[in-house]
């Protein structure tokens, strides 16, 4: 099984998917601050003077991590950031869901107005699940595969 | 371990660097540590020949004087986005009392309306964000002409203009 999971291959795929999934949710947000702002004081629950400062940092932490993912640099590390990103994220939602919000989730900015809800929870259960495994089998050796 | 904590502030501070340094030079900046509740306002422009400012790409903000000037030009619908107890004890005459908490699409009073009419939302003060968030709502239903009134129903008692309900 875990040579399997360290396949060379496996571990690409995830790559690239978490690289593109952050690429466009970064530039997404990056394109109309505005909104993406907006819909962070949506969740209600960060303190007015943090919502901008979450705004302008947020997505170009995606975006430049997700670069660097694609290139294979720092792949661990990386995965640890947004595996910690996802965490945060499911745990909003979940709050959300719970507080009964009906708000749209901003997680890529203007393009998707999903709301918050458990499909939400499970695509990012989903990328967090990757993140775990390039975190813990990005530099292990798949002897034979 | 140290390099590894090293690389993982590397990998989250430049990043936010960068951002900040866009958010410098970009005409669509916010400011960086914002202590208004009030929704982040863009440019001066003109609503049917009165001043006003842009809240996010479709939705005016006016202040209640400038709400009562053009209410002299044209016939305009009062919407409050507050609670109904709220409403009840202070309101806008003839205005219309759309809970932004329990909005609903198939709502009859929203029903009701038409949508090419000239709509005014407000809430309580500057410090409340139901007008916008009922605003975007009802932009997403297709109203037309919107426009929320940035100091609420505190800014325009302030300037006496006449309201109704049950408090003095």
């Amino acid at each position: 099984m875990t040579k399997i999971l360290a396949s060379k291959y496996l571990i690409i795929i995830s790559q690239l998917i978490l690289a593109i999934v952050f690429i466009v949710a970064g530039i997404e947000k990056i394109s109309d601050q505005t909104i993406f702002a907006t819909k962070i004081s949506n969740y209600k629950v960060f303190p007015i003077w943090s919502i901008n400062f979450i705004a302008i940092s947020l997505p170009w932490i995606e975006l430049i991590n997700g670069v660097l993912l694609i290139y294979g640099i720092r792949k661990k590390e990386i995965a640890g950031i947004f595996g910690f990103l996802l965490f945060f994220f499911i745990v909003l939602i979940f709050i959300s869901i719970l507080r009964g919000l009906d708000i749209d989730c901003g997680c890529f900015g203007t393009i998707d107005s999903i709301k918050v809800g458990y499909a939400k929870i499970y695509e990012n259960v989903f990328l967090f699940i990757l993140c775990l495994h390039l975190y813990f089998f990005s530099d292990k050796k798949a002897n034979g595969i | 371990m140290r390099s590894k904590i090293i690389t993982f502030l590397t990998l989250i501070i430049l990043p936010i660097i960068i951002g900040l340094a866009y958010n410098s030079i970009t005409p669509f900046g916010l400011n960086i540590f914002h202590t208004n509740k009030k929704h982040f306002e863009s440019s001066s422009l003109l609503f049917h020949g009165i001043n006003a400012t842009k809240v996010n790409s479709d939705i005016f903000s006016l202040i209640s004087k400038d709400v009562w000037k053009l209410n002299d030009r044209h016939i305009i619908v009062f919407i409050d986005a507050r609670d109904p107890w709220e409403y009840s004890k202070k309101r806008i005459a003839n205005s219309i009392n759309i809970p932004q908490f329990s909005f609903d699409l198939n709502d009859p009073k929203l029903l009701a309306l038409n949508k090419e009419n000239l709509f005014v939302i407000y809430c309580s003060s500057e410090d409340c964000d139901l007008s916008f968030l009922l605003a975007k709502e009802l932009k997403r239903a297709k109203f037309k002409n919107l426009a929320i009134m940035k100091d609420g129903i505190e800014g325009w008692k302030n300037n006496g203009l006449p309201m109704e309900g049950c408090e003095p």
